[in-house]
């Protein structure tokens, strides 16, 4: 039995695992960045690699995303992960969902040493949500709820992150 | 013949979708209901539609494009070798996926919402574009009718995306040929079914013109590349293209719309300029009248037509269709006083500025307030007729006026020019010089004309040209009062000289 491209059984089924055994779960992810010369970096995790850089405009080569636009890319695909499986879990069919994101920088020259005001980070980020599916307009509205309030990446931009940087001379 | 009453009212071609028509288009398009199915649901949206505008008094009628999903992308159900695809599905193709990212912000939509036809094998005619849609409205009405049809230029210009249409259309050029055989045919075989008004609408002509920046422009400049083209290239072959289509067909009225966006009712949205760029062009076309938008501000002020006064019927835009409030028979009134100045009382027809619901998904206003603009526009119509005579005229095209003694055509200039030498002198301003002008001229403003005669020899034949052949008459007879005896002026101006295929430049 299918339903949004997930196996339901298989899918029942890890969710029962997770239940019975909540320590066995992956909870710590890892990824390392190695700088290729200029901007440009390349991203591992895992068994997967991919680009990073900067725009021409921010002299960088333009061959690839920037990290900040990962950061939307990664709260939009967390998002999509989120909703997908509470609308398989509620058995909604979802024909077509596409997410469109924007972030606000506070204050980008604070990042470039220009100034001291506010932060470089993003200030507020919009998410908006463009859904196809089978059910009402209140089923739908649910899911989105839970799905926003459950997401990881979500949940890592709007609350604070502890971060431990480190520098080794290797 | 159709007799109509002095300034006869129309519409565009569009009117807002009932629900249940909507609900019916979704289903044909996911598959669940049959070609003929759907036709019998919007049998009965057309006649609504119909209704509407026969009760508010229009002259000539449409079927309020109710059998299609928009203007254009409609010609999927009558033609092999096109598809509906989606944006998200042209995505992995566009050359400029930030245009296309910046574009879907804009219309507030999902890339798997807006779809594009698209050339994917060679076209073919599986029936015609739109007799049934002509057969079936004259099947229910006495008016005469019009039936508006996706321009040439749009249609190549949306259809031929680099990367699909490519493997069986190498160029542009290839796919227009098709284009242009299909809308000549469908034409002629609109006529012969006793269509009085056949609409081309190029709406993307604006855009070219424009040349807006990104976050205004629409998905209609489809082909997701840029234009390869500079802008006056680009509306000179848009222009060439209609007269292709149109070219040597008579018997039935044809005109051409352009319009600056009707996809939102928010007019910040939505492009803006005046008509002086695209007249060259539009002038250069063979088309019996322009139809156009002049109810929004956006669409500038009228005296850009002063050089190209009467020369073609003019469709004149009097309400805003994506408006709330009804604009005034008096208002109305006003606006076609103005356009007095220009055109004559005969050559002008009232319409919206463009259609009630271009796009199906996106109707710009409810039917009852689209009744009422229809209504206002056609007790302005009662008034004007009132005022300026209830004569009845025959609705044709003025003939075209005879070429002054000194006036050439725009094939003997080009003769002049390269077996006599000639001079060609352009007496344009400079800002018309450098949109388009013909190779070898040299730039004299008509008002610098006297002050700078020595820069024209009296030993060598002169052609005098001008947008249309109003400014260069004028020269041509100071030239002649002052030693130039073998002054001529090209008759119809640039806008000839590019209706006849001449080189320009740049």
């Amino acid at each position: 039995m299918e339903l949004n491209g997930l196996d339901l059984d298989q899918l029942r089924g890890v969710l029962e695992k997770i239940r019975q055994d909540p320590g066995g779960v992956q909870n710590t992810w890892n990824a390392r960045v190695r700088w290729l010369g200029g901007f440009r970096g390349q991203a591992l995790a895992r068994n997967h690699a991919f680009l990073v850089d900067e725009p021409g405009g921010f002299a960088g080569k333009d061959t690839a995303p920037n990290a900040v636009e990962y950061v939307l890319g990664a709260l939009g695909a967390c998002l999509t992960v989120g909703f997908v499986l509470n609308a398989t879990k509620r058995g909604v069919a979802i024909r077509n969902l596409e997410l469109a994101l924007e972030g606000r920088i506070d204050n980008i020259l604070t990042f470039l040493g220009l100034s001291r005001e506010g932060h470089p980070g993003y200030r507020e980020i919009t998410v908006k949500a463009y859904v196809d599916a089978d059910a009402d307009d209140a089923t739908l509205q649910e899911i989105w709820q839970e799905t926003v309030s459950t997401s990881p990446v979500g949940n890592t931009l709007a609350r604070q992150v502890t971060l431990h940087p480190v520098m080794v001379r290797v | 013949m159709v007799n109509l009453p002095l300034f006869p009212t129309t519409v565009v071609g569009s009117w807002p979708r009932p629900p249940w028509l909507l609900e019916a288009l979704r289903k044909r398009q996911a598959g669940l209901l049959s070609f003929r199915e759907f036709q019998e649901v919007a049998d009965r949206a057309v006649l609504d539609a119909l209704r509407y505008q026969e009760e508010a008094g229009i002259d000539i009628v449409s079927d309020g494009e109710q059998r299609r999903d928009n203007f254009y992308s409609f010609v999927v159900e009558k033609l092999d070798g096109v598809r509906l695809m989606t944006l998200a599905e042209m995505l992995d193709y566009a050359e400029d996926k930030t245009y296309l990212d910046q574009l879907l912000r804009q219309l507030d939509a999902p890339s798997y919402a807006i779809k594009n036809p698209t050339a994917v094998g060679r076209l073919r005619l599986k029936m015609p574009l739109a007799l049934d849609e002509a057969q079936f409205l004259m099947r229910h009405t006495r008016k005469p009718v019009k039936i508006p049809l996706p321009g040439p230029y749009l249609l190549t210009r949306s259809m031929w995306v680099k990367g699909i249409s490519d493997s069986v259309y190498p160029t542009q050029e290839d796919l227009a040929r098709d284009v242009v055989a299909i809308l000549r045919e469908e034409i002629v075989r609109l006529r012969d079914a006793g269509v009085f008004f056949i609409q081309l609408d190029e709406p993307i002509l604006t855009e070219v013109a424009f040349r807006p920046p990104a976050q205004v422009r629409t998905f209609m400049c489809a082909s997701l590349a840029a234009a390869a083209q500079s802008p006056v290239q680009e509306l000179a072959w848009a222009a060439r293209l209609i007269n292709q289509v149109v070219g040597g067909i008579e018997g039935v009225k044809v005109g051409v719309h352009v319009c600056r966006g009707n996809w939102s009712t928010n007019e910040g949205v939505l492009l803006q300029g005046d008509y002086g760029p695209l007249l060259p062009f539009l002038s250069a076309m063979r088309v019996q009248q322009w139809v156009l938008e002049m109810a929004t501000p956006r669409a500038g002020e009228m005296a850009v037509f002063a050089p190209y006064a009467g020369m073609r019927e003019m469709g004149l835009g009097v309400v805003n269709p994506r408006t709330r409030e009804v604009e005034t028979p008096q208002e109305i009134v006003a606006k076609v006083w103005e356009a007095l100045d220009y055109f004559e009382a005969g050559q002008i027809y009232l319409n919206p500025d463009c259609g009630f619901g271009t796009f199906a998904e996106r109707p710009v206003n409810t039917p009852e307030t689209a009744f009422r603009k229809l209504r206002a526009m056609v007790e302005a119509a009662g008034v004007l007729r009132r005022r300026l005579g209830d004569r009845a005229v025959k609705a044709q095209a003025a003939p075209p006026q005879a070429p002054s003694p000194s006036a050439i055509p725009p094939a003997e200039a080009a003769r002049l020019v390269r077996e006599e030498k000639a001079l060609l002198v352009d007496v344009r301003e400079p800002w018309e010089w450098e949109m388009v002008r013909i190779p070898g001229a040299s730039l004299i403003p008509l008002g610098e004309l006297l002050t700078r005669l020595a820069e024209v020899p009296k030993d060598r034949p002169v052609v005098v040209y001008c947008s249309v052949g109003q400014r260069s008459a004028e020269a041509v007879g100071w030239l002649r009062e002052r030693g130039y005896p073998r002054a001529v002026n090209l008759a119809g101006g640039i806008t000839a000289w590019i209706g006849a295929n001449l080189p320009t430049e740049p």
